[in-house]
């Protein structure tokens, strides 16, 4: 199944049932208005079994520059419903297959989708969400969210706290992980700006917003 | 991709087959291989490089169809 079939019918019969949500093409449906977190839902088709998707909720904080889509805070749906591992079966012209399954995901989507998105709304939220519900709280990536959200609810104290350990972490880690370069370079920036000047952080990491909204074509909700 | 879990066709990210675990926290990798093709040590490098940090040494095996 293509992409763009299953979403023609996910945009016809889920997505009006959205109220506030946006579709962006090819998977995704996302929450309007976008403030500091993207919260959205990714439909991923499987390419072991062509006529399988699976349907993943997440939030994405944007102010952590990022040129893709991230689905670290989130998970399946059907991972919410027991641990359950769900893949749906559609085909296109089955209409009655067609409105059982997407009455199915809308289930989903109202049972245990929409509670998320409500519970990860800003940046106090995504904080609440890694301490509590992630399954790896000590990763870098969790720590560097968490890091960028105390700065933007006011925590400088702990920022920093965490940005220091973060880096230092970062630069002993990077020669297995290249990537941790880039990572360890905007903990840095961010450091020295909450040093210098709060104000100045956070308009850096309303640029990062913008930054992201941008690479994720999604400019319009700037 | 960089220990993230990202979309199917990100650029840059790396698709295995087959995970034991959950995509963040995954515990075994299978890369399926058909014919003469094998899991080299350059993919099972390029695998590592991605995986989320603290699952860095888990098995990464080669499947084959019977």
């Amino acid at each position: 199944m293509r992409a763009s079939s299953l979403m023609r019918v996910v945009r016809k019969q889920i997505l009006p049932l959205l109220p506030n949500f946006k579709y962006k093409p090819t998977t995704i449906l996302y929450a309007t208005p976008v403030d500091m977190v993207l919260r959205a839902f990714y439909f991923q088709t499987s390419y072991l079994d062509k006529e399988a998707f699976t349907v993943w909720v997440f939030a994405q904080p944007l102010y952590v520059p990022c040129d893709h889509f991230v689905l670290n805070i989130g998970g399946r749906l059907g991972w919410f419903q027991r641990g359950e591992e769900i893949w749906w079966r559609w085909r296109p012209n089955d209409a009655e297959l067609e409105k059982q399954v997407m009455q199915e995901v809308y289930w989903y989507i109202q049972k245990h989708g929409l509670p998320f998105l409500e519970r990860v709304r800003t940046p106090n939220d995504i904080i609440w969400w890694i301490d509590k519900k992630s399954t790896n709280p000590r990763d870098v990536h969790y720590q560097e969210t968490k890091a960028y959200s105390y700065v933007l609810v006011g925590d400088y104290r702990r920022a920093l706290q965490i940005l220091s350990r973060l880096y230092t972490e970062l630069r002993h880690d990077e020669p297995n992980y290249p990537w941790m370069g880039e990572m360890a370079e905007r903990v840095s920036l961010i450091q020295s700006l909450l040093e210098q000047s709060p104000e100045a952080a956070i308009q850096q990491l309303h640029e990062w917003r913008n930054w992201t909204l941008t690479k994720l074509r999604l400019e319009k909700e700037i | 991709m960089n220990g993230s879990v990202v979309p199917r066709g990100t650029r840059g990210a790396v698709r295995v087959d087959a995970v034991r675990g959950r995509p963040e926290r995954p515990k075994e990798i299978w890369d399926l291989k058909t014919g003469g093709a094998r899991l080299t040590p350059q993919r099972i490098q390029q695998i590592r490089r991605h995986l989320p940090r603290g699952c860095q040494n888990i098995p990464i095996r080669e499947v084959r169809p019977r």
